[in-house]
């Protein structure tokens, strides 16, 4: 019985409890909104905080609500807006890929005016590197020109930087080149400084770094690393004044006629696209 | 209709070759050295079908090789001839699922190719070859077709052995 009692106690107590509860709370947030409203300093900024996160909670499920009805009424025109964005991105694409293929063909004739611009002297057909040999003896490749055009055995290619090769083989529409890398080819050159002769020649062991054995320097000559060797225009082949490469190492032997350099190409045989065969 | 389809198969493969090689030479090298993925079409092509097969395939694909990028028949011809050859008489002596069988073809047929180019070079112009650049380009080689000649058996397992073109050509 006394239990009943207290119980009973109990729960108005509660009851009591909670409506003080929902008081207070009404009347923090009554205060809440007059202080936002009155500017007094400090408080006011506060209350204006705490109202103004409130009312952002609920304008943002406001927000949500509205927004998702908004969404199930628009699928249309979202779909048909998706598929118009799609559209414009594979055009873009398209886009992108034709500025690439532009851009690779400006590289390509700007190649060739550079090579123009710097050989005028000489007659030049260019031509574009459609193969390159795919055995690892020959240093050879295939260019897009031939005998219609007027490309002959032995003649010399050049790219923009310096000299590349010669025609080995010419066909109706296609010729090989080979390169100087290639261990059969053997150029005359010029060691520019000290106006003297010297040859320059592919070497088996050296064609992968992609350089040349510079031989037969003359006796008594300084040669010095970085210094440029041209074509010396001795031979049938390769007229003189062409840049070949630079010198890169001296390599010193107990007998001097044995030494030799190691020169670098100035053509970048291996990236090489476009070149220039010396038709005159 | 199968039978128009086998004997189609031949071409279409070494017109793919060619073309996938040619992109390969163009574009990628390690150490200076391209794969040779031609040389592994002969020895997978050569390891999966008889003798008439390979020794067809091989012809086909020597002379092709010859006169796109050497414009003159003979290397490429006679060094593929010789590798099929070789792999049909040594059919009975390995079994053409392994993996290991591929790995050890492979490094001969790249020994044998290599040497005829080494020969042919030799001959050509009678230069002195630095013996250790010529193994390192050899090993680098064999390193490169093997891997090429695993991810083609990977890729083709199912379809290289084909019966129909055998019974064609016996």
């Amino acid at each position: 019985m006394s239990y009943l009692k207290m119980s009973n106690k109990n729960r108005k107590r509660n009851k009591k409890n909670k409506f003080l509860i929902i008081l207070w709370i009404l009347v923090i947030i009554i205060l809440l909104v007059i202080f936002s409203k009155i500017n007094i300093p400090g408080i006011s900024n506060v209350a204006g905080q705490i109202t103004g996160s409130f009312s952002d909670v609920f304008g943002s499920i406001k927000g949500v609500f509205s927004n998702g009805f908004e969404y199930f009424g628009n699928t249309k025109k979202l779909k048909e807006e998706n598929s118009k964005l799609e559209e414009e991105i594979e055009e873009l694409k398209y886009k992108l890929l034709e500025i690439d293929t532009i851009k690779a063909d400006n590289d390509n004739l700007r190649d060739k005016l550079n090579i123009k611009e710097r050989y005028n002297h000489f007659e030049i057909i260019y031509a574009d590197i459609v193969i390159k040999n795919y055995d690892n003896f020959d240093e050879t490749f295939v260019v897009n020109k031939g005998t219609k055009d007027g490309v002959k055995q032995k003649q010399t290619v050049i790219t923009e930087d310096g000299l590349l090769g010669y025609i080995s083989s010419a066909q109706e529409t296609t010729s090989i080149v080979t390169t100087i890398l290639d261990p059969n080819v053997s150029v005359g050159v010029e060691i520019a400084s000290v106006n003297k002769n010297a040859l320059v020649k592919g070497d088996f062991s050296l064609k992968n770094e992609a350089k040349l054995k510079l031989t037969y320097i003359p006796i008594d000559t300084e040669v010095s690393v970085s210094e440029t060797v041209y074509t010396s225009g001795i031979g049938e082949v390769y007229p003189k004044g062409i840049p070949v490469g630079t010198i890169e190492e001296v390599i010193n032997k107990k007998n001097e006629i044995d030494r030799y350099a190691i020169v670098k190409p100035l053509a970048d045989i291996n990236n090489v696209k476009s070149v220039g065969i010396i038709v005159n | 209709m199968s039978k128009v389809l086998s004997i189609l198969k031949i071409p279409v493969v070494v017109i793919l070759t060619f073309l996938i090689q040619i992109v390969i030479s163009n574009n990628f090298e390690l150490f200076g050295i391209t794969p040779n993925l031609i040389l592994v079409t002969v020895v997978i092509i050569s390891m999966w079908n008889n003798i008439t097969v390979s020794v067809i395939t091989a012809c086909i694909i020597g002379i092709a090789a010859d006169l796109i990028f050497h414009f003159d028949l003979g290397q490429s011809f006679i060094s593929y001839l010789v590798i099929a050859l070789c792999i049909s008489y040594m059919s009975k002596k390995y079994r053409k699922e392994s993996k290991a069988a591929i790995v050890y073809i492979t490094i001969m047929a790249t020994c044998i190719f290599t040497g005829f180019q080494f020969v042919y070079y030799i001959i050509d112009s009678s230069l002195v070859i630095n013996i250790f650049a010529m193994i390192k380009q050899i090993i680098i080689e064999v390193l490169l077709n093997i891997a090429l000649s695993y991810i083609l058996y990977k890729i083709f397992e199912r379809s290289m052995e084909d019966k129909e073109l055998e019974s064609i050509y016996g």
